[in-house]
């Protein structure tokens, strides 16, 4: 009997986890380590936040599921892994905390044959003083934050139809955010919510962003065949704000946030401030504070994970300049360079570097998003992993699939408005989503294969994404056929 | 004379009203929705056929 263990139930480790029940035998256990009670499909957190979906729209609860396809799932947070067991106890294990509020503070032993770190991001609102819903901005990270944020809305266009004038402020809390296209299609459909709702004329739109332009996403832009040009996707991004009278703010850093005001670092090292009534503003990632210890209980934290609590997989970390990046930095089967039991899936692992430029204000503040590592790429690095894991129970010697994110390509839909005859959504792919300058000397990517269009097919996809994934996620018949 | 109420937006590429027409304009977007459709598959299918065995 073969004991997988899989923390975290997001896209990537939910897909693992399914995939690996799917494929091994009932012999053998595959175990969910997850905090929360339900799975979010995230990209649809957009249209919570802005009234037009409930939180139960986009949430599966676990439990059930889980049951109906065998797989255990014990809902805590994961606190430390000893992949060597300890001195009385030589079989690998993670140490859990429940849940329960009545086994609080009490640490569970899950042991493990192989072990998948899907923990995600910790939301590190602290990062800037007065972020986040328990300071003075808003939220649509977690469906919950994201309800919040629309009974914000509610209340503010409540009082713009009585005739009073508001300012919004969108965008990301801190110079090393990532999820700029989350801020993004957050934005645009903010706007069209306040058109619908008839209050647009009363309202300032302000988009405030760390990419040194719009459209840069964490990805360095792209390059786009349109029109009988190539165009950076920088021109497309400013196009949609100016058309939709969203003003921005680029190479920004915030530093501060006070009841109604944001003070902000420019790349240039200006200190400004930006005043607002409401403010949804998304926070920097990290790991989520995993410590690991060896089997004489020496802390072994470092040897596994990056300064940013994101775990080291197999990739290259050895610090260059961006002119030396490569596309083979970038890590292929996941695998700890530690432990071969031992691996990491979507945001929980950590990348070799970032994709954009990396740029400093003078004061030394980093101002450049950080690589987005969700959606499509995190299921189909679970899913490489499950496979991998499940061979090598099977009897391989090393991992057998590779998903790196410099060879795979991403398709991505990004909300512009939520209506199915008037909305639109931005429609895009890109191949591959780490530019690989080798390959492809001139943009780093492949042209005819990356491509934006704005219109309302692009919603209809989106929608079809909606309900497809999250039937994929209540993994009912079939499940396994939609691809990731 | 007076400008724009955000000057940066001299500077913005904007669509036509044409474009914007056919942007909502339900037999154009129908075909996109399967010519779209149709390009996301072959991405997906592509990135699939990457991550064989290493």
């Amino acid at each position: 009997m073969t004991r997988v263990v899989v923390l975290g139930a997001g896209i990537a480790g939910h897909t693992a986890a399914a995939f690996a029940r799917k494929w091994l035998g009932r012999a053998d256990t595959v175990t969910v380590v997850s905090p929360k009670p339900d799975y979010n499909w995230i990209p649809s957190n957009i249209w919570v936040g802005v009234g037009l979906m409930k939180p139960e729209r986009v949430t599966v609860p676990l439990a059930p599921v889980y049951e109906r396809h065998g797989i255990e799932f014990k809902q805590a947070s994961a606190a430390e892994i000893h992949p060597e067991g300890d001195e009385h106890d030589p079989a690998p294990y993670v140490s859990i905390e429940p849940a329960q509020p009545s086994t609080s503070g009490t640490l569970e032993k899950v042991h493990y044959d192989f072990l998948i770190n899907a923990t995600g991001p910790r939301l590190r609102f602290d990062k800037t003083e007065g972020l986040g819903p328990d300071g003075h901005t808003l939220s649509v990270c977690t469906a919950e934050h994201a309800a919040q944020t629309a009974a914000a809305l509610d209340e503010l266009v409540e009082r713009m139809r009585r005739g009073e004038r508001k300012r919004f402020l969108v965008g990301v809390g801190h110079g090393t955010c990532t999820c700029e296209g989350a801020a993004f299609e957050y934005v645009v459909n903010l706007e069209f919510t306040l058109r619908a709702r008839g209050v647009r004329d009363r309202a300032e739109i302000v988009y405030i962003t760390n990419e040194y332009e719009l459209g840069d996403f964490g990805m360095d832009g792209m390059h786009l065949k349109r029109g009988g040009y190539i165009t950076p996707s920088s021109i497309f991004s400013e196009s949609l704000f100016a058309e939709r009278g969203i003003d921005w703010i680029t190479r920004a850093h915030v530093q501060k946030v006070e009841p109604g005001r944001a003070y902000y670092e420019t790349l240039e090292g200006e200190e400004r401030e930006q005043g607002f009534d409401f403010a949804m503003l998304l926070p920097p990632f990290s790991g989520v504070d995993l410590k690991a210890y060896n089997r004489g209980g020496e802390d072994i934290t470092s040897r596994l994970f990056q300064p940013n609590e994101f775990m080291r997989v197999d990739a290259d970390y050895e610090p260059k300049p961006y002119e030396q990046w490569s596309a083979r930095d970038w890590p292929r089967t996941y695998q700890s360079p530690e432990y071969g039991n031992l691996f990491a899936a979507g945001i929980a692992f950590a990348p070799p570097h970032a994709i954009s430029r990396p740029r400093t204000s003078p004061s030394g503040a980093p101002i450049a998003p950080a690589p987005p590592r969700t959606g499509m790429p995190s299921a189909m690095i679970g899913r490489a992993v499950a496979r991998s894991v499940v061979d090598m129970i099977h009897g391989s010697d090393g991992p057998t699939r590779t998903a790196s994110m410099a060879e795979m390509g991403a398709a991505c839909v990004a909300s512009a408005g939520a209506n199915p005859f008037t909305g639109t959504a931005v429609s895009m792919t890109v191949f591959p989503i780490v530019p690989d300058f080798e390959r492809y000397p001139e943009y780093g990517r492949d042209i005819e294969r990356t491509f934006g269009e704005i219109g309302l097919a692009g919603h209809w996809i989106k929608i079809l994404l909606h309900h497809m994934f999250l039937y994929k996620a209540r993994l009912r018949t079939g499940w396994n056929l939609i691809p990731e | 004379m007076t400008g724009p109420a955000n000057p940066k937006t001299l500077y913005v590429t904007k669509p036509t009203r044409w474009t914007l027409f056919l942007r909502t304009f339900l037999p154009w977007q129908l075909w996109r929705f399967i010519r779209i459709n149709l390009k996301m598959v072959g991405i997906i299918r592509r990135s699939h056929r990457s991550g064989t065995r290493s």
